[in-house]
């Protein structure tokens, strides 16, 4: 009996401990999914902890810095805005509630992959500089080689027949880039099909999308010959054609964590890797915070969302514009044909 | 003479309606299941949902971390019925150690990789260059959930977290990841094999994990 008590004490004084260690979360207020950076709105969140007792942190290693008191529902918080003062450095912090040390409640980086996290985090400075993408470099699929690449005409003809967004869905991501350059144009395939979005569901579950390049060597009727319709020559820089291959249970799958629905998301995907199908590369991601976030071809979907960068922006639209500085000659879908006339 | 005329003049035309409709510059619509291009190749850009970009990323998305060998390279098959260039090819590992997460009760498991050659056509993702046998690894794995494509192994499958960024190699006792690697993955690299491991065993309960991969209670 007296044994009985004193494992049903444990028990019970165990689960008093474990209930009031409490979480802590450090929260990037406004754009929840990138690193923190001068400027921000940030909170520090304490949950669940012991009653009306003293909250301190630890910072790197130093003496513990008394914050203030938990509730007396043993909650506490703090915010603030970072300052420039504190930026290009990381920290480390412990938090403490009445000595006892809270848990980290980070939000999940497999899904959030910059989000700020507890104890380890840094504060960045803005970034100033542009950081637009640049022209992609991709592997031929005929050649095997890798190469700039180029559109020869335009408009450039797309579809899709992905079940994930319907035509009007790529047209609105399509008529995102037609917005913001005005190197080439984008329209529905009508007799030609440049760039075509389809489905596999055969790629893995954190794989949203992918974007194949094949130049006029695939050609072999036309290769190294003048198109009659632009005067343009059909080498192994000119696009032949391009697929973007789209992952739908990826997208259904991570909508919800995204806040987006299936459509949206897809939307999102498909606008990226139209950016890639006009040619343009993933731009730097070295800080992972908004301000370097400016193109819609950034690599972070999380990251993409969070900031704000749905659609093409300006930066995009100059990125595609340094791709094709003279712009695209035009020649409509159905009358491009090689007459037989080699290339200088 | 009349008639033998018109006739030349017709096959003239049809010549250069032919050789015109038969040389165009650009791809027309066609049906719904996609060919390998001509060449008999394709190469992949492919774009993730997330990346892990850290060691506890890495660690905290993993169904299964363990240290192994590439025992056997499988045969490359096609993952999507519908798309020629879809290939995959499977890799057994032989397992020596478990880091983190619990074998599925044997101490082979099958690494997937999408990429690789059949007889009807290739594909290469630049990014995730195929494994080859006797390489030795320190894997980050997730459990593979695909239900339409067939595991010929028929041992559990996996793939790398994040495809190129899940895999650790070991040369030399030193570690490298691969060049597509997120950057703050490639500060691991050059340092020893044993420190990597030592460094996920202690960050394992830190991160509020045990080493059956459940979180502490």
């Amino acid at each position: 009996m007296r044994f009985e008590i004193g494992v049903a004490l444990f028990v019970l004084f165990g689960s008093f401990a474990t209930a009031q260690t409490g979480t802590v979360t450090l929260t990037n207020y406004y754009y929840p999914w990138a690193q923190i950076e001068a400027g921000d709105y940030f909170t520090v969140s304490i949950v669940g902890a012991a009653h009306n007792q003293t909250v301190t942190v630890v910072e790197n290693g130093g003496s513990p810095y008394p914050f203030g008191t938990t509730d007396d529902s043993g909650n506490w918080s703090i915010a603030g805005t970072e300052t420039s003062e504190f930026a290009g450095l990381t920290y480390t912090q412990h938090w403490y509630v009445g000595g006892v040390e809270a848990t980290p409640a980070n939000l999940n980086t497999n899904i959030y992959d910059w989000a700020p996290t507890l104890p380890s985090f840094t504060v960045w400075p803005n970034l100033t500089a542009s950081n637009c993408p640049t022209l992609i470099v991709p592997v031929d699929t005929c050649t095997n080689t890798s190469d700039e690449m180029y559109w020869r005409w335009s408009p450039v003809s797309y579809a899709s027949t992905s079940s994930v967004h319907s035509d009007s869905d790529m047209t609105v991501a399509a008529d995102g880039w037609n917005g913001v350059q005005s190197g080439l144009q984008l329209e529905p395939a009508d007799g030609t099909l440049d760039i075509w979005a389809y489905d596999s569901t055969s790629l893995p579950g954190y794989v949203f999308g992918q974007t194949q390049f094949t130049s006029q060597t695939c050609n072999t009727g036309c290769f190294d010959q003048v198109d009659e319709c632009t005067g343009e020559c059909m080498d192994d820089q000119a696009v032949y054609y391009e697929d973007i291959i789209i992952n739908p249970t990826a997208v259904t799958n991570y909508a919800s964590d995204f806040g987006e629905s299936t459509e949206q998301l897809a939307i999102l995907v498909v606008t990226h890797e139209l950016g890639h199908a006009l040619q343009l590369a993933h731009p730097e991601a070295v800080q992972h915070s908004c301000s370097e976030v400016q193109s819609t071809v950034y690599q972070n979907p999380s990251m993409r969302i969070t900031c704000g960068v749905s659609t093409p922006t300006s930066c995009d639209g100059i990125a595609v514009d340094d791709v094709y500085p003279d712009g695209v000659p035009y020649c409509p879908q159905g009358d491009n044909y090689c007459d037989g006339t080699l290339c200088d | 003479m009349h008639r033998h005329m018109m006739a030349l003049i017709l096959m003239v035309s049809a010549g250069v309606c032919a050789a015109q409709t038969s040389r165009p510059a650009r791809r027309t619509l066609r049906g719904a299941s996609v060919a390998c291009p001509p060449s008999g190749k394709v190469t992949d850009e492919l774009d993730l949902a997330s990346a892990p970009g850290t060691l506890d990323s890495l660690i905290l998305g993993s169904n299964l971390i363990v240290e192994g060998t590439i025992a056997k390279v499988l045969p490359a098959f096609n993952r999507d019925p519908n798309i020629s260039s879809a290939i995959e090819t499977d890799s057994l590992i032989s397992v020596s150690q478990t880091l983190l997460g619990t074998l599925p009760g044997t101490t082979d498991i099958t690494l997937a990789q999408i990429g690789g050659k059949t007889d009807a056509c290739e594909e290469i993702v630049p990014e995730d260059p195929p494994v080859k046998a006797g390489e030795q690894y320190i894997l980050f794995l997730t459990k593979d959930d695909r239900t339409s494509v067939p595991n010929p192994s028929g041992f559990q499958r996996y793939f790398a977290l994040g495809l190129w960024n899940g895999r650790a190699k070991m040369e030399s006792g030193k570690i490298q990841f691969l060049p597509a690697a997120e950057k703050g993955l490639h500060k691991l690299d050059n340092t020893s094999a044993t420190d990597l491991v030592s460094s996920i065993q202690q960050r394992i309960p830190l991160l509020g994990l045990t080493v059956s991969g459940k979180p502490k209670r």
